[in-house]
């Protein structure tokens, strides 16, 4: 073995003494929390608990599931939307006050009929039949005045438009 | 019993031909998000003889009133009269309803409202609910899903559906209304029957008997012939009624008593409007959103009927607070592959 | 704190093997935890992207040995060890003839310094890892970077500047 082998050797056997251990590292921990409080850049400031594991995987999961919630609630919607559409027929509010102004003046004329009804000698008359022929009768009458009103219109003997109806407000 | 479907199909046919008894109403609810209602009622006569307090629905002086003339050319006057007012919330709409005095004070209504909030929408439900008159066969489980479509449906609107291809369905609906009615009433009848000979003691009333011949009976009691006692006698054998009388009579007045709740009933349209985009209703509804249902003794002579509509209204600062935090979440997730 | 809690530990397990290389390489005691003390800092740094199969010591070593690397060039541009300085010491140590006994640490210093004083940093480095570490010139690419021609380069130079010195003072 040369001498510098055997220098080597002793080189290699050496182990160094460790003293102050727990201060070291104690000035590590402390550097640490230094270096914490000190905040790297605006990205640490604002995104730094995403280095927190369980609150990267919180965040993660908190999304997947509002994605989730949301297409499943518009999907519900939507569906339900769709059926209801199927179902939707024309029915005007106007017109539901017309007919039951129309029903007034139906009965009425069949409380005069009735009024003036001859209990021995009667026929059977449906209801319905009844409503409308007098129903029918009602639109020849009004088609008939306002021919006539426009006839008279046209000669310059009527002042007012055929066709309008009085109207007073109360 | 056979009278009494006849002669409630007589008050049904009389009710419709008195307006002049009384006027047409439709009542509109206008339904707001914070809960609020606003109950228009418009009332159509042929004469200005409106009694607020006799009404299908609570009226009084509070509200706020207008009143139309319209004479046609025939000379035909139409009075109509326009009645608002605003609830703040259901609780007091259903306080009137129990103040109620009117022509259908027997009727038990009453509203509903809630509010659930879903994050991304807020949804909405309405209902106006009457109480069932008797414990008859609900019309669910009597006519199919079809008929149901037209057994419901507002006279006006039924009356166009006649012109046309559901002419025939309608006709058919009209035969088997009957029937059902005449299954209600004896259902109703030998439930009552029942309940009646539990207090009784010492009484002889067998349920079980009773109920297998309940088609029997249906059947019998459309017969212009025979009078209730006359079916009771020809089913259960003759002297039945004679030995079960107070029983029987007992049962009879109470479920007279009931179906005059129904039969009694003047009848009205109901029309709703949601806050908001309609999601679902049981009514029938036109483009503009506007529910419409018919309330008349029919509705709820067996089953409990329920008005409703639900509607959704969007929390759009809900829709940007979750897309930023999705961009929060994903630019974090960005950053930290990009860092690594 | 959990992770603190955590790399407290981790720093007790590992603290005398990256103090242990850092003062082979240096020989000094204030150096060597100031490396140690930097290389931690910069694990802590480092944490999230660490990925625990397997050991650490790989992984600590380079750190280290960059560390202590990156202040041999520093420390080569300030200052020049002088020979004339301790040699008597040096002498009794390369010649004496008890091979077996563990060297102190000012011993230590005081051979390693008289032996790779006119060594470049990247020779001294090479020299140390291969010889007194032990380490294959795998290992001392991968903690390093150098080139493996450049390892044997560089370690080939270093045996020889250190033959000569040990004739020297011998002679």
């Amino acid at each position: 073995m040369t001498k510098y082998d055997e220098i080597i050797n002793r080189l290699k056997g050496f182990a160094p003494e460790i003293r102050d251990k727990e201060f070291h590292i104690q000035r590590i921990m402390d550097r640490t929390m230094i270096n914490s409080r000190k905040g790297n850049s605006i990205y640490d400031f604002i995104f730094g608990w995403f280095n927190i594991l369980w609150l990267r995987r919180s965040l993660a999961a908190a999304s997947v599931f509002i994605v989730l919630f949301f297409v499943f609630q518009q999907f519900v919607i939507v569906t339900r939307i769709g059926s209801l559409e199927k179902r939707m027929i024309e029915i005007n509010t106007e017109n539901i006050l017309e007919n039951q102004k129309e029903n007034v003046i139906v009965n009425a004329a069949m409380f005069r009929i009735t009024d003036e009804f001859n209990f021995t000698d009667s026929i059977k008359v449906a209801q319905k039949d009844l409503k409308s022929l007098v129903g029918s009768y009602r639109d020849l009458q009004k088609r008939y005045n306002e021919l006539q009103d426009e006839i008279r219109y046209q000669k310059g003997e009527a002042l007012v438009n055929p066709g309008s109806d009085n109207k007073i407000k109360l | 019993m056979k009278k009494k479907i006849f002669s409630f199909n007589l008050i049904l046919l009389f009710t419709f031909l008195l307006s002049c008894g009384g006027p047409d109403a439709l009542v509109i609810n206008t339904v707001h998000a914070d809960g609020s209602v606003t109950r228009k009622v418009i009332l159509t006569f042929d004469k200005d003889e409106f009694d607020l307090y006799d009404c299908q629905v609570p009226i009084d002086s509070t509200w706020a009133i207008e009143k139309i003339l319209e004479i046609s050319d025939e000379g035909d006057s139409t009075w109509t009269l326009t009645a608002v007012r605003d609830y703040a919330n259901v609780d007091l709409l259903n306080s009137d309803y129990e103040d109620y005095g009117g022509s259908n004070e027997r009727m038990n209504r009453w509203v509903v409202f809630e509010r659930r909030f879903k994050w991304f929408n807020t949804i909405y439900r309405f209902s106006e609910n009457i109480e069932k008159a008797i414990n008859g066969i609900p019309p669910e489980q009597y006519f199919t899903v079809d008929e149901l479509h037209l057994f419901y449906m507002p006279d006006d609107l039924l009356d166009e559906k006649k012109k046309g291809a559901d002419s025939l369905m309608i006709e058919e609906l009209e035969d088997k209304f009957d029937g059902w009615l005449g299954e209600s009433l004896v259902k109703a009848t030998l439930q009552e029957i029942g309940s009646v000979a539990d207090k009784i003691p010492g009484s002889e009333i067998d349920v079980e008997y009773l109920n297998t011949k309940s088609s029997e009976l249906s059947n019998l009691i459309l017969e212009d012939n025979l009078n209730e006692y006359e079916v009771i006698d020809s089913v259960f054998g003759k002297g039945y009624y004679e030995k079960h009388q107070v029983v029987i009579d007992s049962a009879l007045a109470v479920v007279e008593d009931q179906f005059d709740v129904a039969g009694d009933a003047d009848k009205y349209l109901v029309q709703t409007m949601m806050p908001g985009e309609l999601l679902s209703t049981n009514g029938y509804i036109d483009n503009d959103g506007n529910i419409l249902w018919k309330v008349d003794g029919d509705c709820f002579l067996s089953s409990d009927y329920i008005m409703w509509a639900e509607s959704k209204i969007t929390n759009w600062w809900a829709w940007i607070v979750s897309v930023l935090f999705l961009l929060f979440v994903a630019t974090g997730f960005i950053f930290r592959v990009k860092k690594k | 704190m959990g992770d603190r809690s955590a790399f407290k530990n981790f720093a007790e397990s590992y603290y005398d093997f990256a103090y242990s290389l850092a003062f082979k390489v240096l020989g000094d005691y204030d150096r060597s935890n100031d490396m140690v003390q930097d290389s931690f800092i910069k694990i802590w740094e480092k944490r999230e992207s660490i990925r625990s199969d397997g050991s650490l010591s790989p992984w600590i070593r380079k750190i280290v040995i960059n560390k202590c690397y990156d202040h041999l060039r520093k420390k080569k541009r300030e200052t020049g060890f002088s020979e004339d300085s301790r040699r008597g010491e040096v002498e009794n140590l390369i010649s004496s003839e008890t091979s077996d006994g563990k060297l102190q640490d000012q011993e230590y210093s005081q051979l390693l310094d008289a032996l790779t004083s006119s060594l470049s940093p990247k020779q001294k480095m090479v020299f140390i890892l291969s010889e007194i570490e032990d380490m294959s010139h795998d290992e001392i690419a991968d903690a390093t970077g150098l080139t493996k021609s450049s390892i044997k380069s560089n370690l080939s130079h270093a045996r020889k500047n250190l033959r000569n010195k040990i004739r020297n003072y011998l002679n």
